[in-house]
């Protein structure tokens, strides 16, 4: 699908297209080079902003989602972005917010291959368990939950029990409905020798691009693939939308996550939408986790051009769609 | 065009830069719509309360803390269900649970009284449950015991209520026996109900020495209507109660997967309970530690032989071993009439 496409549907529904401005906004003014092709970093816009919109781009290239689908998508993002234009506003905070305000463009991306998938795994902490999901959680006053291994293999041994019997343990969901996952083959194949620790705990939530677990005890929770919904291929509507998220387009029609110290391609990643705890699940410990060193603004702007340079690869008219169209 | 904040540092430095009231305003907007402008919080895989528990707990600000807690306080006191969303009612609740938010004490016991937010969720959670969390985690007073007491027949919110019922009061352990048979009702009505969790923390607490004492008080509460699901709840958590013919109730105590476990033999009065053995006048009690028996743990004929000098000496319980060497021969016997073939499936 062409950009110029995306314009005109939303121009055509509403009149003004605030998404294609936005974009401007994000990749900024480009500086003199009238012989050279493009390059995203001859653009000044912020770095994490020129990520940001680079994953739309390649939303739009990638076809991930169908594209009628996707476009009106994009026609609920330009609508996101107008309400959210004040003097105040930024290229990043313009689009925050979206996926919880557009529950239903979640989870639209393909399905992945699954095939020699036995187990599939995610990684949270004790907390995201104990405070909303888990329906046993919800009988621990808030205060008293503490994250060790020991409470944790309690409440492995607690639901183990129990699994089988009936019982709804409750929900497998995030802030929004919808819950992410990989391959538990790809996390015990680089991580299991290491011991239950620290270092681990970091490690493993680095590879996943878990930028948002800081603190607490990190807890993989294993459960078979037969049993979760159907599994999607990630969009940039499922993250958030966040930079640390990559919009791929993988063989295998899995998502890749983003290492958060390196910002390169890490673990196969996919959504399924809400559901109810598997009935058959582990929960193994990891360890307790500490703050992320996070990326400087030259690593984004190094990732900016990896994202500008695979999505000309894959798609080489992209080039003369921005420039026709920003 | 506002400054991009865009690093956990910076964003936690704008944070702790705020003032009480533009706090407010910026936990109040982030809470309701997921709107963190100046900062960029994407969040793509955890809680609104989670992300600001963080922020908590990374600064080393004390005032800042404060300010926090202040603002979360003076939200939920100006939330009301029909101007504010459930999802932020419920990460309120939550961050003042979490963080015991004392100025938000009486706005919560004041949420949970009209009982109106029953079965209203947000973030996926009933809110009233959640408020009930918050009541159970601090030292509740009458009227949040009140609370506790009027909602524990309603299976929705049972678990939480007979945790608070016991925690932390004088004479609370022997108080939960009362409302034993209120929550187990409850199970009956509804084997979703999870009360299992809210039990295992009741008897882990109370210990197995406690347990003991409470036993026969807890056998005539229940009596011939709710034993048997006493008995199929705790089986689930790792206690196993097993009526016995002489010796009256043998008990295989594992609540913790990686504790020492015991056998207990509790002599019951009640004759004429339907589980009753004969009274039995002497004490006996017959505990064995499972260190190292780990595969054949569940076999009794491999087990009982570890009824050894060097195990009790492990133990440092060299001097009861006499006493109980003595009941080895009952113990042994005990121990195999107990392999009934229902037990050995559960285990």
């Amino acid at each position: 699908m062409q950009l110029a496409d995306v314009f005109s549907f939303i121009k055509q529904k509403k009149g003004t297209c605030y998404l294609k401005a936005w974009m401007s906004k994000c990749i900024g003014k480009r500086s003199y080079n009238p012989a050279g092709k493009i390059d995203i970093r001859d653009f000044d816009g912020h770095p994490v902003a020129k990520a940001l919109c680079l994953n739309v781009i390649r939303e739009v290239k990638f076809e991930n989602i169908p594209p009628d689908r996707l476009k009106e998508i994009l026609f609920d993002l330009d609508n996101h972005i107008e309400a959210k234009t004040t003097p105040l506003s930024n290229a990043l905070t313009q689009v925050q917010g979206f996926s919880s305000g557009h529950k239903h463009d979640l989870c639209q991306g393909q399905e992945p291959i699954t095939e020699d998938i036995v187990d599939l795994s995610r990684v949270m902490t004790y907390d995201q368990i104990m405070t909303h999901g888990l329906k046993d959680g919800q009988s621990i006053p808030l205060n008293e939950l503490v994250n060790t291994s020991q409470t944790i293999a309690i409440l492995a041994q607690l639901l183990n029990n129990r699994r089988g019997k009936g019982h709804t343990l409750g929900k497998f969901r995030t802030s929004l409905p919808l819950y992410w996952c990989s391959k538990n083959s790809e996390i015990s194949g680089k991580f299991d020798k290491l011991p239950i620790g620290t270092d681990k705990a970091n490690k493993v939530r680095d590879a996943l691009g878990l930028f948002n677990m800081k603190y607490g005890y990190a807890v993989e929770v294993l459960f078979p693939l037969v049993e979760a919904p159907k599994l999607r291929t990630p969009t940039f509507f499922d993250a958030g939308p966040s930079p640390y998220f990559c919009t791929t387009k993988e063989p295998d029609k899995w998502g890749r996550t983003r290492d958060l110290r390196t910002l390169q391609k890490a673990l196969s990643e996919a959504v399924h939408e809400e559901s109810d705890w598997p009935s058959q699940f582990r929960l193994e410990p990891l360890g307790e986790i500490s703050p992320p060193n996070e990326p400087s603004l030259s690593d984004w702007e190094q990732l900016g051009q990896e994202l500008w340079v695979e999505l000309l690869k894959l798609s080489p008219s992209v080039e003369n769609e921005i420039v026709d169209c920003l | 065009m506002g400054e991009i904040i865009f690093d956990f540092k910076d964003e936690l430095a704008w944070l702790e830069n705020q003032s009480l009231d533009e706090l407010q305003g910026w936990l109040g907007q982030f809470l309701e719509t997921g709107d963190s402008e100046p900062l960029f919080i994407s969040s793509k895989d955890i809680y609104r309360s989670q992300i600001i528990y963080q922020y908590h707990r990374g600064s080393d600000d004390p005032e800042f803390k404060k300010r926090l807690k202040q603002a979360i306080a003076n939200l939920l006191i100006d939330w009301r269900l029909d101007v504010g969303s459930l999802e932020q009612a419920v990460e309120l609740v939550t961050l003042v649970g979490r963080l015991r938010v004392t100025k938000a004490f009486g706005r919560v016991l004041a949420m949970a009284k009209g009982g109106t937010l029953k079965g209203k969720i947000g973030a996926g959670v009933d809110l009233h449950y959640q408020i009930l969390r918050v009541l159970a985690g601090f030292q509740l007073d009458f009227d949040a015991r009140a609370i506790a007491r009027r909602d524990i027949s309603d299976p929705r919110y049972a678990a939480i209520c007979f945790y608070a019922v016991w925690q932390r009061k004088k004479g609370g352990y022997k108080k939960a026996v009362d409302f034993m048979p209120r929550l187990l009702e409850c199970f009956q009505i509804d084997p979703t109900v999870n009360i299992h969790y809210s039990l295992r923390e009741y008897l882990s607490s109370l210990g197995i020495d406690n347990f003991r004492n409470l036993f026969n008080l807890i056998l005539g509460k229940l009596g011939d209507d709710f034993f048997p699901t006493f008995r199929q709840v705790l089986r689930d958590i790792g206690v196993y109660i097993q009526p016995h013919s002489r010796y009256g109730f043998i008990i295989y105590w594992s609540l913790d997967p990686q504790r020492t476990t015991a056998w207990e033999v509790i002599p019951s009065p009640y004759a004429n309970f339907e589980y009753s053995p004969p009274n039995i006048d002497q004490e006996k009690r017959i505990p064995l530690f499972r260190d190292e028996i780990e595969e054949d743990f569940f076999n009794p004929s491999e087990y009982i032989p570890t009824f050894s000098k060097e195990l009790f000496e492990r133990h440092g319980l060299e001097a009861n071993r006499e006493r109980m060497i003595s009941h080895e021969e009952e113990g042994n016997a005990a121990l195999r009439e107990l392999w009934s073939p229902e037990f050995s499936k559960a285990a």
